[in-house]
């Protein structure tokens, strides 16, 4: 296939296979590391895969890979063995349909908030100047900074940052939002406000996303965020066991099923 | 270059270590230093020679000036490094050592040296490449004036050899200059700082690749530009410091600037006539005649200037996008730095002889190519930093965003590097300042026709007033050096230096 | 205001407060916030100054205000738009805005510093701190509006429709 390409690849999306097809689908995937002259896997024969409609994170110890996982279903590194797909047909490269929202936030300092949202629109030459502002305009009001167009990030709190990242993201329509350790850089409180605001406003039906992937080692947030838990083991990764969570929203973290869920998780992580 | 070396090290640890635990020792030496830092040294390489010789005459004063010369270029660095090292020092082992009695020296010898050391090791690498230049070019310089000349140094005999058109003798003595100076980096040096690291105290992040060449081009530069703005950046601003932030008004600045720089002029007409009896000196020149000398000056000084300002703008064209380039591609980075670095290291007077036949002996495009060689490694070094130091999710920012090719550079590289651009070039035009006597009017000692001059401009100015003994030219052409550049910098960069890292560096 | 604290904190207080019934001890809180009593305090001192929480002995609870700003879905800092334009520096930024032109951070600073009010005895982290404040509260509570490239504050522009956050 194409190297990785900055265009964006719109590739037609058959309808026909409806909801219940896989999204994004990690296929073998493997990943080895080159340092100074040795291969060290990274990744060893992962395969998973996330569905429509679903919230599915990714944990494991630190080192395991997930990270690196992400950038491969980014299209930011490509795998030394297997293949990610996206809807059936293999990533490349970074596409329109995938955004990512950054553990550092990532966003340029000497930038706007409002600039920062309109970055992710930099390429896209069908929308009009018009056009494109307003959408970053509504996303910025959506995760709750309308007034803060023309602040620059400097100015913002590690959360408030975080809502512009996550406004960035948004404003590409994407149907795929890949999260790395997207609650780690900020404090417990902010952590906890915007991870209540976070699953709202990204699963609403409203929102053009349909499959959130989320990277993090706190199995608190995980449980009180995801459908699906997929455990990594220790380095080289692979998968060492899935777990669903089926309770109702919004999550009550003092639930004794709450707990059931959580100790599942840990079980597989030790 | 030992002797100065040893001599900086010493000073440097004394005022270095004295500036950080007293604070009133702090607020005046340090931005004394800065001070110190920005004059250019050349220009009163001449005056330190006539001021050796009347105490030291003959061969000794001669090597003793050279060796002032560059230990005035060395130290100031190497000092500022100890007083980030010693203030760096993590409150608890302060505690440790006065809980446990050690007396001053016993504190000095054990906790204040090794602290300092990697700093030392780190500024020692810079400051080097600095003071090889002053080496060379002292001893280039010597020779002009035909009484004062030191008998044995390799700026010595590539002079010679060039002066006798010795072409195979020359390319001996420029390729032993190479040898000497990458065995020197590479292996004296790279040791010395190495086994330094073992005292450090403080564990700095390493992120993957330790890169100590950018590190210490652009961290040098940084710090201690940092203190002459007077910028806070979160670290404690004495008091005096402060207060002269907001005293920031141009006027005021130039009218102290003035004031300090007539008292000087007065002074050194005092020094000079003291030493020369002979001469028939006025206590005091009148009016009129400074101002006949001084308008002349100026023009030069307008020349120079203009002539500085020119080739800046061409190392900025090709030095800005290089290292750009250069930094974001991992192998081109690992195989071209290396290469960069020793290239850097030869210092452009030595170059001279070979520079004037490839410009075919117009003095104009002399003085630009010396020039051009003094800047551009400044620039490219720090604008390698930059976009170094920018941290690898920006990097990702781009294809996930499907930014196009020219978006992300506008957008994310150049701005990353503009910080580090900024301050390389405040270091690479001072740099151009010194060049400027061994630029602007060279000769080789044999003729008494210059190998190359230019029309007009202040480094030619000095030289001329030196050779001839004009002592009054000299001083004056000196002092408006000295007084239009610290201008310049309070007023200009220290503008521009505030508006881009307001806006264009990283807060966590 | 206290220098470091923002919104989200305060949000967070009464939250927290709220949820777990009050009055609650000090060092509960602290626990379930997950921060240290040192860092909660001034988070406090901002909540008792915005009359959302009151703290006694050695206890919190909400007040009547507390628990509608908890209950608040939307625009809550706009539920304290009253308590925050007496406070400094809010207060002075107020009078400045309402002769019609924008002014800067500095402009604040200054005048609170002829009234002997400042933050920090270093000027430029004096004025620092009155910036984030007034970025981090006044347009949260629609009191001002600001302009990063100018950096400069003014009171809102009126809109027809209200804001939509």
């Amino acid at each position: 296939m194409t190297s990785e390409s900055t265009k964006p690849e719109l590739f037609p999306i058959n309808t026909e296979h409806g909801v219940h097809d896989p999204i994004i689908t990690v296929d073998h995937v493997s990943l080895d590391f080159r340092r100074d002259r040795e291969q060290v896997p990274v990744l060893v024969d992962v395969s998973m895969i996330a569905m429509h409609n679903k919230f599915v994170s990714i944990t494991g110890p630190s080192g395991c890979g997930k990270s690196s996982l992400l950038r491969i279903m980014g299209g930011l590194t490509k795998p030394s063995m297997g293949v990610v797909r996206y809807h059936g047909f293999p990533i490349s490269g970074s596409r329109r349909e995938i955004a990512m929202v950054f553990q550092n936030f990532v966003l340029l300092p000497w930038k706007t908030a409002l600039e920062n949202v309109m970055f992710a629109l930099s390429s896209r030459h069908d929308l009009r100047e018009e056009e494109a502002r307003e959408r970053c305009l509504r996303a910025l009001a959506e995760v709750g900074l309308k007034g803060f167009e023309d602040v620059y990030p400097g100015e913002l709190s590690g959360g408030m940052k975080q809502r512009v990242g996550i406004a960035r993201a948004f404003v590409l329509e994407p149907e795929v939002l890949l999260m790395d350790e997207p609650f780690n850089s900020l404090d417990n409180l902010t952590a906890e406000l915007l991870r209540k605001e976070v699953y709202s406003l990204l699963m609403s039906p409203s929102s053009p996303i349909s499959t959130v992937i989320m990277v993090s080692h706190n199995v608190e947030e995980i449980v009180e965020l995801s459908d699906k838990v997929e455990v990594m083991s220790p380095r080289p990764g692979h998968v060492v066991g899935e777990v669903d969570i089926d309770l109702p929203r919004p999550r009550n973290k003092k639930s004794e099923e709450f707990f059931e869920s959580a100790d599942k998780i840990y079980s597989l992580l030790s | 270059m030992l002797v100065a070396l040893a001599l900086s090290i010493v000073f440097a640890l004394a005022v270095g270590i004295a500036a950080a635990r007293n604070r009133k020792v702090e607020a005046i030496i340090i931005p004394l230093l800065d001070v110190l830092q920005s004059i250019p040294i050349l220009g009163f390489f001449p005056v330190v020679i006539l001021a050796i010789i009347a105490i030291f005459p003959s061969q000794i004063g001669v090597n003793i000036a050279v060796i002032i010369l560059i230990f005035t270029s060395m130290s100031w660095n190497i000092a500022f490094g100890v007083y980030e090292a010693v203030k760096a020092i993590p409150n608890e082992y302060l505690d440790l050592s006065s809980m446990a009695m050690t007396g001053s020296w016993q504190r000095i010898k054990s906790l204040y040296i090794p602290a300092s050391l990697s700093r030392i090791a780190y500024n020692t690498q810079t400051s080097w490449a600095v003071g090889l230049f002053y080496l060379v070019a002292s001893e280039i310089l010597t020779l002009g004036n035909a009484t004062y000349t030191v008998n044995h140094g390799i700026g010595v005999a590539i002079i010679q050899f060039a002066a006798a058109n010795d072409y195979v003798g020359y390319s001996y003595a420029i390729i032993a200059l190479i040898v000497a100076v990458v065995i020197w980096r590479f292996v004296f040096l790279r040791e010395f700082a190495l086994w330094s690291e073992r005292y450090k105290l403080v564990e700095e992040p390493r992120s993957g690749h330790v890169d100590p060449l950018l590190r210490f081009y652009s961290w040098v530069n940084q710090k201690s530009i940092s203190k002459l703005f007077l910028l806070t950046h979160g670290r404690g601003v004495t008091k005096f410091t402060s207060a002269l932030y907001r005293f920031r008004k141009t006027v005021e600045y130039s009218m102290l600037i003035l004031f300090a720089a007539l008292v000087l002029l007065v002074a050194y007409n005092e020094l000079v006539a003291m030493m020369h009896p002979g001469t028939s000196l006025p206590s005091l020149p009148t009016v009129a005649k400074l101002a006949s000398v001084e308008g002349p000056v100026l023009v030069a000084f307008a020349y120079s200037f203009l002539r500085i300002w020119y080739v800046y703008f061409l190392c900025v064209l090709v030095g800005l996008p290089l290292g750009i380039v250069i930094s974001l591609k991992m192998k081109l980075y690992d195989t071209v730095s290396p290469i960069l670095e020793v290239i850097s290291s030869i210092p452009a007077p030595a170059l001279l002889p070979l520079i004037v036949i490839v410009a075919f002996g117009s003095g104009e495009v002399v003085a630009a190519i010396v020039i051009f060689i003094a800047m551009i490694w400044y620039i490219i070094f720090n604008v390698m930093a930059g976009v170094r130091s920018l941290p690898a999710d920006y990097k990702d920012l781009a294809k996930v965003f499907h930014a196009p090719g020219r978006t992300a550079w506008l957008e994310i590289y150049l701005p990353a590097a503009v910080t580090a651009f900024v301050t390389g070039s405040i270091t690479a035009v001072g740099a151009a300042w010194n060049s400027l006597i061994v630029a602007e009017y060279f000769t080789n000692g044999s003729s008494t026709e210059p190998l190359t001059q230019v029309q007009s401009g202040i480094g030619k100015t000095i030289t001329v007033a030196t050779n001839q003994g004009d002592l009054l030219t000299l001083s004056l052409a000196v002092i408006t050096m000295t007084v239009l550049i610290v201008l310049f910098n309070l007023t200009v960069w220290r503008r521009v230096y505030d508006y881009t890292t307001r806006r264009y560096t990283y807060n966590r | 205001m206290p220098a470091d604290v923002r919104a989200g904190q305060v949000i967070g207080l009464v939250d927290v407060t709220g949820g777990l019934g009050s009055p609650i001890d000090l060092s509960r809180l602290a626990d379930e916030l997950g921060t240290d009593i040192a860092v909660l305090l001034p988070i406090l001192d901002a909540g008792e100054m915005l009359d959302l929480v009151k703290v006694e002995g050695g206890a919190v609870s909400l007040t009547d205000l507390g628990r509608q700003f908890q209950k608040a879905t939307k625009n809550k800092i706009r539920l304290v738009r009253n308590q925050l334009s007496t406070i400094e520096p809010f207060k002075t930024a107020l009078e400045l805005a309402t002769h019609g032109h924008a002014f800067s951070s500095g402009q604040v600073t200054e005048t609170l510093l002829n009234r002997g009010v400042g933050w920090h005895h270093e000027p430029e982290v004096n004025e620092a701190i009155v910036r984030g404040l007034l970025i981090h509260w006044t347009i949260y509570a629609g009191l001002l509006s600001y302009n990063g490239k100018t950096d400069r504050f003014r009171k809102p522009l009126t809109n027809a429709r209200a804001p939509s956050d």
